[in-house]
């Protein structure tokens, strides 16, 4: 287990690097010198020049990378070129709204998503089965602006047919105001839970469907449960690994969805951050950004894959106890 | 306990599995159920205790001390099972949960039928594991942990952990090496005399099943009789497509002595069982002659 | 846990008999309910495709000033939007853009499958390795970020939707499929033909590849509709498809934003979109059962050599190592089915 983990985390600083390499060369292959592009188009070369030796773009490439890597290591982030304002304290000021969402988000999508998987597995036949397989399919491939479009046609203040949960903006001082901070999130959380909950129900279904007839279950049918009782129990076990897994890929495939949703609720989150940052090509800003949000990912799926490996005893590298009797 | 099975017929998906089956284990008996393979011998054992998949039907009668078995609702079928009938599976690798400990799944059917307090569970698990020949720490153990051997010995304490006083063996030693499975018969047989339960053993292998079964069963393809009768009982889906499928389910075409049957088997499956078996235990080197039993296939279950 | 069939039986050597094959799978499809809703959806998509390359209801250019935010009417069936644009022959039109994106997405995702899984078997053990890294830990980047990420260079652009979906889905092909892969190359055809003097390459072509035919049909379905889905999203972002074109996404975003007004126009691109995804993940469903010859008589009767489960793959993400034990027991269910008989 160790030696799994250790192995890890070597991967997640290779991908790192890896990704610090992509997000450096994708920013330096602009067409023309970074600083003319951010300076503008009327500014005069003196302007470019003072802005480049500033921002230190006028070195080699390999100085700039390790100058950026430098910084990033020491926590620095640099500052944003429009705002000047620390583009880490404005990233965390963001990701206030954004995070929570995510989370509410998966949790929703987790709720909804594995008992209306195990219903639709342990109903076998019948009208609920289908509805539920239907309603899943249908769900799960609702573009997420549309998805938040129409609830707020049912649901946002103002606007829906029952308007009970605000639709637009987030409290001015954040989470000062708690209450209402999280009730401008019910709707954008619900839009986002219920698209990636429905997909949740149809992995969470498809997997205990590939065990609902093992033997496993039928042993612990034997034990004195009834095949619902044993998927519930036995099977879900033995799926939860898997269910680890996706749960940490919904996480980043929820993401963009989260995004759009932002955005269509006006929450001031990264999107809009990230959106008009490469709009206004703040570049040093959007390199920090990008570069931090992929660490933020990767540590995501290492924590994923190391809880996939602690629910899996077969994967944990124990003592073998082989040979003790025969 | 005894176990009293007539005029059972089983199909899957509509197509006849089994037709026509009568048995009887006795009190303290051991009974063996012997078949080839796809003959559908496991099928009989399961769905008389509802442990059949959703698109399996079963008509007939089955008697468990009296009490009528078909057509139990899942919780009445629930409670039986662990609690007066303990099961023990083909490959306890492919039945014992592999992401909970041995012992956990040993303490299974007690946590279901009775109320004991977690360290009574635990000791009692721990004398179980005794009883079958395992190191008590092996409780903390996962199945993939175990060999072969192993981990059957724990499937078997998951069976009598609770003292029922039926044991099913389904090819409890088909998955095991030649020398196991004389020590899991020997096993199994043993703990069932010591605890007064009834044994009916499953297998297709009669150097098996001759060790363990006063008494045996063979299952083979249905005579011309039954098949007029399955057709004239009329089952729901007659129209049902079974293209290709030439039987009509087996049946029960030979039962007696263990020994007698060995030695004089009077049905063509009887026969090529105990054929099967003498070739097997006698000369290897003609092994390739023997002749092979059709292809089938079971509908969804191993 | 995933199993392979020597698919190749199936599809054999002769052409004749891969058309055979196909016919069996689509007919296959056909037969379900389900089946013929997506075929039906999916085949009246690409005539409104080809249909809107010569004619679309109303001209693109044309907007009705008089006209903005139109309900339904006979001129305009599905109304017009904010600039007094024919919705109908806009998301017709769109229907073009959107099957390039998923055809070239598709292309690209199965070319980064193929290439990472034949890196993932390669010999060299730090190719392999560098393959695992890859695919296991950039899993976990979102399609937004990347496409953010290009979005710095390239703007909004087809290519940006294209890249990022690509990138991501063929990462995520290629680890569901390495399982398959390993258990064809390690299975007892590949072993002769190496044992015949076969290349490594020459293996893959010819026993992994036509292995991996199922998997990989099922899952670019599926990544065709994670496709439309993103291009609505990343459009809405304005890192998309750029302003000007015609795709479902922007018309869905140019309608958003004007709701709380006009709701009856957001409804078209949205329940299109919606349509044609859902067409899609049946389609991927139906294709799952119809390449599995247990499930679709069709295949088996044409003389495969035993029925088994083929391909069928759950989404669970594996940490590296497992995919060698899986196909260790695969290949020991299969022995032991042998030794059984």
């Amino acid at each position: 287990m160790l030696k799994f983990v250790v192995r890890r985390l070597v991967l997640f600083v290779v991908a790192l690097a890896l990704l610090s390499v992509v997000v450096f060369a994708c920013l330096r292959i602009l067409p023309g010198n970074v600083a003319a592009v951010m300076a503008g188009t009327n500014s005069t070369p003196e302007r470019v020049a003072a802005l480049s030796a500033q921002m230190g773009l006028d070195r080699s490439y390999p100085a700039q990378y390790a100058a950026w890597m430098s910084d990033m290591a020491h926590g620095n982030l640099g500052i944003s070129m429009l705002t000047g304002r620390s583009t880490m304290a404005e990233t965390w000021g963001r990701a206030q709204v954004t995070l929570p969402l995510i989370i509410f988000g998966l949790i929703l999508s987790l709720i909804i998503g594995v008992p209306l998987g195990v219903v639709g597995a342990t109903r076998r036949t019948g009208g609920l089965h289908s509805v539920l397989r239907y309603v899943s399919l249908a769900a799960g491939a609702v573009p997420a602006l549309w998805g938040g479009l129409l609830l707020i046609m049912v649901f946002g203040q103002g606007v829906g047919l029952v308007g009970i949960f605000p639709a637009q903006g987030f409290p001015d001082n954040g989470w000062g105001s708690p209450g209402q901070a999280f009730s401008s999130l019910i709707l954008p959380a619900l839009s986002v839970g219920i698209i990636s909950g429905a997909q949740m129900m149809r992995y969470t279904q498809s997997a205990l469907d590939g065990v609902a007839e093992s033997g496993y279950v039928t042993m612990a049918m034997a034990a004195g449960s009834t095949r619902a009782r044993a998927i519930r129990t036995t099977g879900l076990r033995i799926v939860l690994p898997e269910l680890i897994s996706v749960t940490g890929l919904s996480f980043a495939q929820m993401v963009t969805g989260v995004l759009v949703i932002e955005n269509l609720f006006s929450l001031p989150g990264l999107a809009s951050m990230l959106v008009s940052d490469v709009g206004n090509r703040d570049l040093i800003k959007v390199q920090s950004e990008l570069m931090l949000l992929a660490a933020f990912f990767l540590a995501v799926g290492l924590v994923t894959d190391i809880a996939h490996r602690i629910a899996d005893p077969r994967l944990r590298a124990g003592a073998s106890l082989e040979g003790g009797v025969q | 306990m005894s176990l009293e099975i007539s005029n059972v017929s089983v199909a899957a998906s509509g197509a006849p599995i089994l037709t026509s089956v009568s048995l009887t284990v006795g009190d303290h008996e051991r009974v063996g159920l012997i078949g080839a393979s796809g003959s559908g011998k496991s099928m009989l054992a399961t769905s008389v205790m509802g442990l059949m998949p959703s698109n399996v039907t079963v008509r007939g009668s089955a008697l468990l001390d009296g009490q009528e078995l078909v057509g139990l609702s899942p919780h009445q079928f629930a409670d039986i099972r662990g609690r007066s009938v303990g099961f023990v599976f083909q490959d306890p690798l492919a039945s014992l949960n592999p992401v909970v400990p041995v012992g956990t799944q040993i303490a299974a059917p007690l946590k279901r039928h009775y109320s004991l307090g977690s360290a009574e569970r635990r000791s009692r698990v721990e004398a179980m594991l005794e009883k079958v020949g395992l190191e008590p720490r092996l409780a903390t153990a996962y199945p993939h942990e175990l060999s072969g051997g192993q981990a059957q010995r724990a499937a078997i304490a998951c069976a009598l952990i609770t003292s029922p006083r039926l044991i099913i063996a389904d090819e409890p030693t088909t998955a095991l090496d030649a020398m196991t499975q004389v020590q899991i018969t020997h096993l199994l047989s043993s703990l069932v005399d010591d605890a007064g339960a009834s044994l009916l053993f499953i297998t297709h292998d009669f150097s098996v099943l001759a060790r363990v079964a006063q008494r045996c069963y063979v299952l083979g393809a249905a005579p011309e009789s039954a098949r007029a009768g399955s057709s004239t009982a009329g089952s729901s889906n007659v129209g049902s497509s079974n293209v290709g499928s030439s039987n009509v389910g087996s049946s029960i075409v030979e039962s007696g002595e263990t020994h007698e049957l060995l030695a004089h088997p009077r049905s063509a499956a009887g026969a090529r069982l105990v054929e099967a078996a003498r070739r097997l235990s006698f000369s290897a080197q003609n092994a390739d002659q023997m002749p092979v039993p059709p292809r089938s296939h079971e509908g969804g279950q191993l | 846990m995933t199993s392979v069939t020597p698919w190749r039986a199936h599809c054999a050597s002769a052409g004749a008999s891969a058309i055979a094959s196909v016919r069996a799978t689509f007919g296959f499809i056909w037969r379900r309910g389900e089946g013929k809703f997506s075929l039906l959806v999916l085949a009246a998509w690409i005539f409104v495709c080809l249909l809107a390359v010569f004619w679309t209801p109303q001209p693109l250019s044309q907007s009705d000033g008089y006209n903005t935010w139109a309900s339904p009417t006979p001129a305009h069936p599905m109304g017009t939007d904010g600039t007094g644009r024919d919705m109908l022959s806009w998301l017709m039109a769109g229907s073009g853009t959107e099957l390039q994106i998923v055809v070239a997405t598709c292309l690209l995702a199965a070319l980064i499958g193929v290439l990472f899984v034949s890196f993932s078997l390669a010999r060299s053990g730090l190719v392999s390795e560098i393959a695992v890294v890859i695919t296991d830990t950039l899993l976990s980047i979102p399609i937004v970020l990347i496409a953010l990420i290009l979005a710095v260079p390239l703007g909004a652009s087809l290519l940006v939707v294209i890249v990022s979906c690509g990138l991501s889905y063929g990462l995520n092909l290629a680890r569901i499929a390495k399982p398959a892969a390993s258990l064809a190359a390690n299975a007892r055809y590949s072993e002769a033909s190496r044992a015949a003097g076969s290349s490594r390459w020459h293996i893959f072509r010819a026993h992994v590849l036509p292995n991996l035919i199922p998997v990989f049909s099922v899952q670019l379905s599926i990544c065709a509709g994670t496709a439309i889905l993103a291009e609505a999203g990343l459009t809405y972002l304005g890192i998309g498809v750029p302003a000007g074109t015609a795709s479902w996404g922007a018309s869905l975003s140019s309608s958003a934003s004007f709701i709380s007004i006009f709701p009856l126009t957001v409804v078209w691109p949205g329940a299109l979109i919606t349509l044609v995804v859902v067409a899609l993940n049946v389609f991927g469903d139906c294709l799952r059962a119809a390449v599995d010859p247990v499930v679709n008589s069709g295949l088996r009767a044409r003389g495969s050599a035993r029925p088994h489960a083929a391909g069928k793959v759950t989404a669970g993400r594996k940490p590296a190592g497992e995919a060698a034990t899986d196909a260790a027991a695969s290949d020991e269910a299969v022995m032991e089915e042998e030794v059984r008989l």
